[in-house]
């Protein structure tokens, strides 16, 4: 609980003054988070709204009484001491629309623009050579299988989730508050329904992927030299390189984050404390736009950055040379790859050209 | 629109789904033809009974192979998990109380709900997604394979979105993507909910009819 | 891009000068008046899931998506969808199936012909329980009316019809059977006017094997039944079954029926052949019209059937065996039990393969593979297939009860130069039977 209020203390120091707004504190609490699902039974939002009509004095008033943790009664009394309204809740929201909505914003563009950046410095990564027409198995059909469906199921968290997180940012200016109400509601039921079904999919990629990316001497020079961007040299490396291996340990140390944090929220009546549930979201959001930022930079690799990466996570193969030229000590330790590259040639003469 | 959607929009959609689903199952049945006269060695309903009713896990020779266990586990889970849902959620259950039957039965509790969809969601996302990426059902798969996959995906999936039942326009969205699903139902690779038992028998008939302890 | 992989050789044979158009035709003739109430089912039916390909010997052995078995019968589909299915119209209107075309057809053989043993292993991994082994011999009788079969195959084929039976014309038979019974000291009925049991054989057993003819001849005197080849009804193998000539096949079933009643024999007994009994005990009475009065046995349940009676008594012999599950015997054919009782009896320590009875591998040389030269190279690999499983069992003897897969068997070792014999089952009980009485 201390924790939170430090955080909310240090980020209101951050934040303009305009952040939390008056507006924060009139709405009727949205139900897409903690403050709302659990905080504010409807109840006790009622008569504030009517007295709300009163005048600014009678809400100045209530407010002292909230402030003041004045007592009153509960229908649930499943998280604590009956107050009329958890003080710190203003707290935790104040930090979700400046933490995480304004730098979890930055946060994405940044990614973003990187990508872009990228893209404008190197183009599409092209095989430097023909193919071999020899295709060697990168992935099995079972770590394609997890791959997609934690894609799959990530996506779709990821997108309920930043409509639930921006949602009344940049939904409101197109659809009104009617129609966010239907996306926030929607989002919110599939967000929730489609969480365990993600920490399935992390714990089956940690089993799968996990082995092959243990940390190995190779990454270091190919951290340091900039995947040999810097030294325009190649860096040779294993089935994944340093830059796959972080991005797989960042799925699952925010996974992990996320799912833990994200089970708790689904199934709220496991806190002991409101402000369980306030810093599980902290933790739910920052991770998954750790993630999401990460999402974006991995889906442009693995698609249009770079030719047949997509393609070896769809049929599982690559050709010898896209395996050469990416993963060169692991095309050379596999057993499907051909001696040496020179007697390629005569190989590969009375061959079909491969499709594409 | 709503009004549409629920009234004569699900009446138009359930009468194609049930005429043209007979439509198939008739011209199926009355195609005839068989033409076993040679003496059994045992009793063919027999085999077609225990073929269709008894012998549902995969045999035992096949469970050596992965993907059999795969087939096997996350479609009884999406099958089981989806059934359940369509028959026990309360919404469901007091829509059929209110528009098909009269009468209703006990719908199963919220988190019953949750966690059966989510099996359900898992094993269709799971067998549907190997249907792109492992190279035999790349092969055989038609458009038909995944329109199915992927319009019974939507129907799930606007269902869950609403869930809340606080929005008429999440519910109408769903009854939509139901009633679309049902037009196409007959006409799809969805029609073997019908046809299952058909082949099941007459492959068990031939079981059956030569003795073999299939 | 794996399309390149299955499109990369397509080996085809053609029979005949008729013109493509023709050719066309008559394939989607034969295809369409195939479909009835059954495998209209099995058409509604299919889900995609792929699980056939996981029990098919050829798929297992080469991983190549192409031997999926319900890839193998795709232009049958496509015909029924456009000609003879529920929605027929609505699918040639908007196109939604392309119709079958004749290079499809040319392209396809390899897969029906080559990489098919309707073996019948896939039926049982089937969710749906599709009979896709049915279905791929359905599809056969297109392709053998549009002249599409290996030339091979279609060359015994035309020598069964030609010459009565792929092996030779009555006389050679008659030629056959005496140099047997002289060398093998037994005394073979030829052409009796009455018998109570038609033995007939297989040009396998006549060619390869003469001392199985021989062993089934002796087993029969020493029970002291009536029995007698005939010169001109001694064929059990049936290559219009395997071909997909519909009037071949009728002429041969009917021929061994109509001289079985001839002869007033109550019994024809098969020799140790797989698709025979198929083709014979599963199929006759359709092909012949109605209840054909004449009971067909094969030579495993007929000996089975004696040895439990007890009129076949066996020296105890030594050692371990283990068995191979002929498909047509014993998954197609209901026969499990039988071989089990003749090893039990023989006092062998059975050892079962890894897969056995109903669910156990194919020898990769049924349904007319075998005869099909182009086919040897997927034939090996389901070689080495069983070669691994009967070596994993340790067991001395090696039986199997079915000429083709014994053949497929021989054909293997010879090419892997492996020593184990391959028996049979017929002459190991020829060689342990003791004299009655």
């Amino acid at each position: 609980m201390r924790m939170l209020t430090i955080i909310a203390l240090v980020m209101m120091v951050f934040a303009a003054p305009s952040a939390v707004s008056a507006q924060d504190f009139k709405a009727p609490v949205a139900r897409s988070g903690p403050s709302g699902t659990a905080v504010t039974p409807p109840e006790l939002v009622h008569p504030e709204q009517r007295l709300l009509h009163r005048g600014r004095d009678d809400i100045s008033q209530i407010w002292r009484g909230v402030r003041m943790g004045e007592r009153g009664t509960l229908s649930s009394k499943s998280l604590g001491t009956p107050v009329l309204v958890q003080s710190e809740g203003q707290l935790w929201r104040a930090a979700r629309s400046t933490l995480l909505q304004t730098y979890g914003a930055y946060l994405l563009g940044l990614s973003a623009l990187a990508v872009i950046l990228f893209w404008l410095l190197r183009g599409r990564i092209r095989l430097k050579r023909e193919r071999t027409g020899r295709l060697i198995e990168r992935f099995t059909l079972s770590e394609r299988v997890v791959h997609w469906y934690l894609a799959v199921v990530f996506l779709f968290l990821g997108v309920t989730g930043l409509i639930l997180l921006f949602g009344r940012i940049i939904l409101v200016p197109l659809v009104g508050k009617q129609g966010l109400a239907v996306f926030a509601t929607a989002a919110l039921h599939g967000h929730n329904l489609f969480g365990p079904l993600f920490a399935l999919g992390v714990i089956a990629m940690l089993v799968l992927f996990g082995g092959d990316n243990l940390p190995k001497r190779v990454d270091f020079k190919w951290l340091v030299t900039g995947a040999g961007v810097l030294t325009g040299r190649h860096v040779p490396s294993w089935k994944f390189n340093a830059g796959e291996k972080i991005w797989f340990w960042v799925v699952i140390i925010t996974g992990v984050a996320i799912s833990a944090s994200g089970l708790l929220l689904d199934f709220s009546f496991l806190a002991t404390d409101l402000s369980q549930l306030q810093i599980a979201h902290f933790i739910h959001v920052s991770g998954a736009l750790i993630a999401i930022a990460g999402a974006i930079a991995h889906i442009y690799l693995g698609t249009a950055g770079v030719e047949g990466a997509l393609d070896s996570m769809v049929s599982g193969k690559v050709d010898e040379t896209w395996a050469r030229e990416h993963h060169e000590l692991w095309a050379e330790a596999s057993p499907e790859t051909e001696a040496s590259p020179e007697t390629e040639a005569e190989e590969t003469a009375g061959r079909t050209a491969p499709a594409e | 629109m709503i009004a549409f959607i629920e009234g004569p929009a699900w009446y138009a959609a359930l009468t194609i789904f049930v005429v043209f689903s007979l439509w198939r199952l008739g011209w199926v049945l009355l195609m005839g033809g068989d033409k076993h006269k040679s003496p059994a060695r045992a009793s063919a309903a027999a085999g077609a009974i225990r073929n269709i009713f008894v012998d549902l896990a995969p045999r035992g020779a096949f469970l050596k192979r992965g993907k059999v266990w795969f087939v096997a586990l996350a479609g009884y889970a999406f099958h089981l998990g989806l059934f359940a849902v369509l028959l026990f959620a309360a919404p469901h259950v007091d829509f059929i109380e209110q528009k098909l039957l009269g009468f209703g039965w006990t719908p199963m509790p919220y988190w019953g709900f949750i966690v059966t969809a989510e099996i359900a969601f898992a094993g269709l996302l799971l067998l549907w997604i190997r249907r792109f990426v492992d190279p035999v059902t790349r092969l055989i798969s038609r458009l038909d394979d995944h329109l199915a996959a992927g319009l019974t995906f939507i129907v799930m999936l606007t269902g869950c979105l609403a869930l809340g039942q606080q929005s008429v326009f999440l519910r109408g969205l769903h009854m939509g993507f139901v009633e679309l699903w049902l037009v196409y139902f007959p006409f799809s690779s969805l029609f073997h909910t019908f046809t299952w038992p058909l082949s099941r028998g007459y492959s068990g008939a031939l079981f059956g009819r030569r003795g073999i302890r299939a | 891009m794996n399309n390149t992989k299955s499109a990369a050789v397509s080996n085809f044979d053609k029979q005949g000068d008729l013109p493509d158009a023709e050719r066309h035709a008559s394939a989607m003739q034969a295809f369409i008046s195939e479909f009835g109430s059954r495998a209209a089912s099995y058409m509604e039916s299919c889900v995609r899931c792929g699980l056939c390909a996981e029990a098919c010997h050829f798929y297992l052995t080469t991983g190549d998506e192409k031997y999926t078995p319900i890839h193998k019968i795709r232009p049958f589909e496509q015909a029924y969808l456009r000609h003879a299915g529920p929605f027929a119209p609505l699918y040639r209107f908007l196109g939604l199936t392309p119709p079958v075309n004749l290079e499809e057809l040319e392209r396809w053989e390899e897969l029906i012909y080559d990489s098919c043993t309707l073996c019948g292993r896939c039926t049982l991994a089937c969710p749906m329980g599709i009979d896709i082994a049915e279905l791929v011999k359905e599809a056969r009788h297109g392709m053998y009316s549009a002249g599409l079969v290996p030339d091979r195959l279609a060359h015994i084929v035309r020598n069964a019809e030609v010459k009565h039976s792929p092996f030779g014309e009555p006389a050679d038979f008659r030629r056959t059977v005496r140099k047997i019974a002289k060398q093998h000291k037994v005394k073979i009925p030829l052409d009796a006017k009455r018998a109570d049991l038609l033995l007939t054989t297989a040009p396998g057993d006549l060619e390869d094997n003469p001392q199985s003819v021989a062993a089934a001849a002796r087993i029969l005197n020493r029970l002291g039944i009536s029995w007698t080849f005939s010169s001109d009804a001694f064929e059990a193998t049936n290559f219009g079954y395997l071909s997909g000539n519909m009037e071949l096949q009728k002429e041969l079933t009917c021929r061994l029926i109509d001289k079985a009643r001839e002869i007033g024999a109550d019994t024809i007994l098969l020799p140790e052949c797989g698709h025979a009994y198929g083709a014979a005990r599963w199929e006759a009475a359709q092909w012949y019209g109605g209840p054909t009065g004449v009971r067909i046995l094969h030579m495993i349940e007929f000996l089975a059937d004696r040895i439990e009676s007890g009129a076949i008594e066996l020296k105890k012999a030594k050692g371990s065996a283990t068995f191979h599950d002929p498909c047509q015997l014993i998954r197609r054919g209901g026969l499990e039990r039988a071989p089990r009782v003749i090893l039990e009896a023989l006092g062998f320590d059975l050892r079962e393969l890894e897969d056995h009875g109903i669910t156990a591998f194919c020898c990769g040389g049924g349904g007319g593979v075998l005869a099909n030269a182009r086919a040897e190279p997927l034939r090996l690999k389901a070689f080495e297939l069983k070669k691994s499983q009967v070596e994993a069992t340790k067991a001395e003897h090696f039986f199997t009860s079915c000429g083709q897969c014994r053949l497929q068997f021989t054909r293997g070792a010879q090419h892997f130069k492996w020593k184990k014999p391959i028996e049979s089952l017929l002459e190991a009980v020829d060689a342990h039977m003791t004299a009655k009485r």
